[in-house]
């Protein structure tokens, strides 16, 4: 199948980055730009307060290529992948599987992290996380759909067992992540050497993320602003792929 | 009371007309939670009865009036002469209280033609003054359900009819016509009157709906994009002239009801819809009936967003437009209605009554819809260009006034390509047709 034929019309949808994307969404919606300029595959960014309904499984973001939807950032890695484009080509099997675990790392452990932030941390809650998830509902939406949220989100946490972990032992957690992908970049120019990939793109998503929100606590940024090449790694990629 | 032998309001009705009264006291037998004030508010206007004849008359509408304002659950008013003068009367109102809590099960048919089962508990004449609690939970056979508690508070007085309510519900529903969910909070201030004299009807609702609109997979993208968390408030303001006999299935009289919604001043829904009701019955010879209906509506989006696909109107079902799929004749995209801005319904039928009388009814009918999109430049020439005609033939069976139940053959006569129509047998149930 060539790609370059059947890739029209294609449509990234995501919440108002600027206003309303919490930092795990903005990142995500970040890190599928980021792999999508990483293939040169071209999108427009349609932003819309409503994506995790218009998402058929509220996962976000959205992809749209004429009527087919795909949603968050392994789908649509995998749907390019279907679709002959692969950034992954020149890795050996050993290679790919880091890869994928990286991917997984990330997903996982600092998603969460962000979400227990954004959600468990009392003051962050009131300052950041609910006039930003409510600021696209007019009162009284404002205030229950946030709450409603809320409470959704600590059950999550709760069944992963993260509810009684405290900010210290949060704070671990991403450091363990950031000790890894730092050891694992090293020197390099990307996390498997001299070319990106998907894992570069989810990566720097979520790093510029955390580099340059404006939250009330800091010790998570702090956290990261210890690992110089990670610094460096999010510096390259924004110059390379949003800068030109 | 003495024992007395008490008659029939006829038996006197040729003689009374002429005979002064005096009432010279009004008595209740039964009460003890209603108010003293509300039933003299009730029946002050007895001690204005001229003659004997408008007595009997005006007793006789004190005690219907008493009960459909849920003051009592039943009244009979038995006149009787007073001991002390010739002219003189006295009205004894023999009654029964609203029981002190009701429940009930009951199966019936939704607006929309559904059939559903609700279970309901109320209080009648909570404060002894006609006030009414209500509960009710309703699920229809197609998995929507409704929770639903209202409060109602009647004014009182000779012959008035207006009251206030407050309601809340909520309700899931499925919405097979754009292949989406709907989940609804709602608030509802309602203000029923009337005015000049009792000939004009008038409503006044105040709105405050939280709506989430769930697409399914098969949804088109255009319903899609609409779904998600909208809040509308709105105020809708109803007039109607109503002479018809009967409600559900007149013989007689017309209808002319005009009903404005505006949304706007809060919320996410901004918009102005008109909706123009008109129906009339007339009998012709050999029992036949013809009756016709137009329902005209136009809406006009306000803010900068457009009209959301819950506001819009829709066409087609058996209780319109019949021989095409419930609310599917509009703008369409993919499986999916997106609704229109304008549309014009008419129906033209013919009525023959059956055995029972005023219950079954052989009819014949010719229906026609159309519709304007929400963006139409033009919205008369899409009026005239979306025209679908359908005709048919069968049964209609009416229930009281509680609801209609037709069975129909139907021959859509008009229709495009990609219409979901309905041809054959169909059943149509409900409270509102046309």
């Amino acid at each position: 199948m060539n790609a370059a034929q059947d890739w029209e019309d294609v449509s990234l949808f995501t919440p108002y980055l600027n206003d309303q994307a919490l930092m795990y969404d903005f990142a995500e919606c970040l890190a599928v730009q980021t792999f999508l300029r990483m293939t040169s595959l071209p999108f427009n960014v349609r932003q819309r307060p409503n994506v995790d309904f218009i998402s058929p499984d509220g996962v976000i973001p959205l992809l749209k290529i004429n009527k087919t939807l795909i949603t968050g950032f392994n789908a649509i890695v995998d749907f390019v992948h279907k679709k002959g484009v692969t950034l992954t080509s020149h890795l050996s099997e050993t290679q790919v599987a880091d890869m994928r675990a990286n991917i997984s790392m990330i997903e996982h452990l600092l998603t969460t992290v962000e979400m227990y932030v954004l959600w468990k941390h009392d003051e962050t809650y009131e300052k950041v996380t609910k006039p930003r998830f409510g600021s696209v509902f007019h009162w009284p939406l404002s205030s229950v759909l946030p709450f409603l949220k809320r409470r959704k989100i600590l059950e999550e946490l709760a069944d992963k067992d993260w509810d009684s972990k405290t900010m210290d032992e949060v704070g671990e957690q991403a450091d363990k992540v950031f000790r890894a992908l730092s050891a694992q970049l090293g020197t390099q120019k990307y996390l498997t050497g001299e070319l990106p990939t998907e894992a570069d793109a989810l990566l720097f998503g979520h790093l510029y993320t955390l580099i340059t929100v404006r939250l009330p606590l800091t010790n998570i940024t702090n956290i990261l602003k210890k690992y110089t090449n990670l610094i460096e790694f999010t510096k390259r990629v924004e110059q390379q792929y949003f800068k030109q | 009371m003495p024992e007395k032998t008490f008659h029939k309001a006829q038996t006197i009705r040729e003689k009374a007309p002429g005979v002064p009264s005096i009432v010279e006291a009004v008595q209740f037998h039964g009460v003890r939670i209603t108010k003293n004030d509300a039933l003299v508010k009730e029946v002050s206007e007895l001690y204005r009865s001229k003659n004997l004849d408008e007595l009997v008359h005006n007793s006789h509408l004190a005690a219907r009036h008493l009960q459909e304002m849920g003051l009592l659950e039943n009244a009979v008013a038995l006149i009787d002469t007073s001991p002390d003068s010739k002219q003189g009367y006295v009205v004894n109102f023999l009654v029964r209280e609203p029981k002190s809590f009701t429940a009930g099960v009951k199966a019936g048919v939704s607006t929309n033609g559904d059939a559903d089962v609700s279970l309901n508990a109320g209080k009648q004449s909570v404060g002894g003054r006609g006030e009414a609690i209500n509960t009710q939970y309703t699920y229809t056979v197609k998995g929507d359900h409704c929770f639903n508690i209202s409060a109602i508070k009647p004014f009182l007085g000779w012959q008035k009819y207006s009251n206030v309510s407050a309601t809340l519900y909520r309700s899931l529903a499925h919405m097979p016509w754009n292949q989406s969910d709907v989940d609804e909070n709602a608030a509802i201030f309602t203000y029923n009157g009337q005015q000049w004299n009792q000939k004009l009807l008038h409503q006044m609702k105040l709105n405050a709906i939280w709506r989430t609109l769930r697409a399914s997979r098969d949804a088109a993208f255009s319903v899609r994009e609409q779904a998600g968390h909208t809040l509308k408030f709105s105020v809708e303001n109803s007039v109607a002239v109503d002479t018809r006999d009967r409600p559900i299935l007149a013989s007689r009289g017309i209808l002319a009801r005009w009903a404005t919604e505006y949304a706007g001043v809060f919320g996410d829904a901004s918009f102005l819809k008109n909706t123009l009701d008109l129906q009339a019955a007339a009998p012709l010879p050999l029992g036949f009936i013809l009756a016709a209906s137009v329902q005209a509506k136009h809406l006009r989006g306000l803010g900068e967003r457009e009209v959301h696909i819950l506001d819009r109107c829709y066409l087609g079902g058996q209780q319109d437009v019949r021989g095409f799929g419930l609310n599917t004749i509009g703008v369409k995209a993919d499986n999916s209605c997106l609704g229109g801005g304008a549309s014009l319904a008419g129906v033209v039928h013919l009525y023959r009554p059956l055995i029972p009388p005023n219950m079954l009814f052989a009819h014949a009918f010719l229906a026609s819809g159309s519709f304007a999109s929400v963006h139409a430049r033009n919205p008369i020439q899409q009026l005239q260009d979306s025209q679908r005609v359908s005709a048919g033939l069968g049964l209609a069976f009416v229930f009281k006034s509680i609801f209609r139940l037709e069975l129909n053959y139907t021959f859509p006569l008009k229709y495009v390509i990609g219409d979901c129509l309905l041809p054959g047998f169909h059943i149509g149930a409900g409270v509102n047709f046309l």
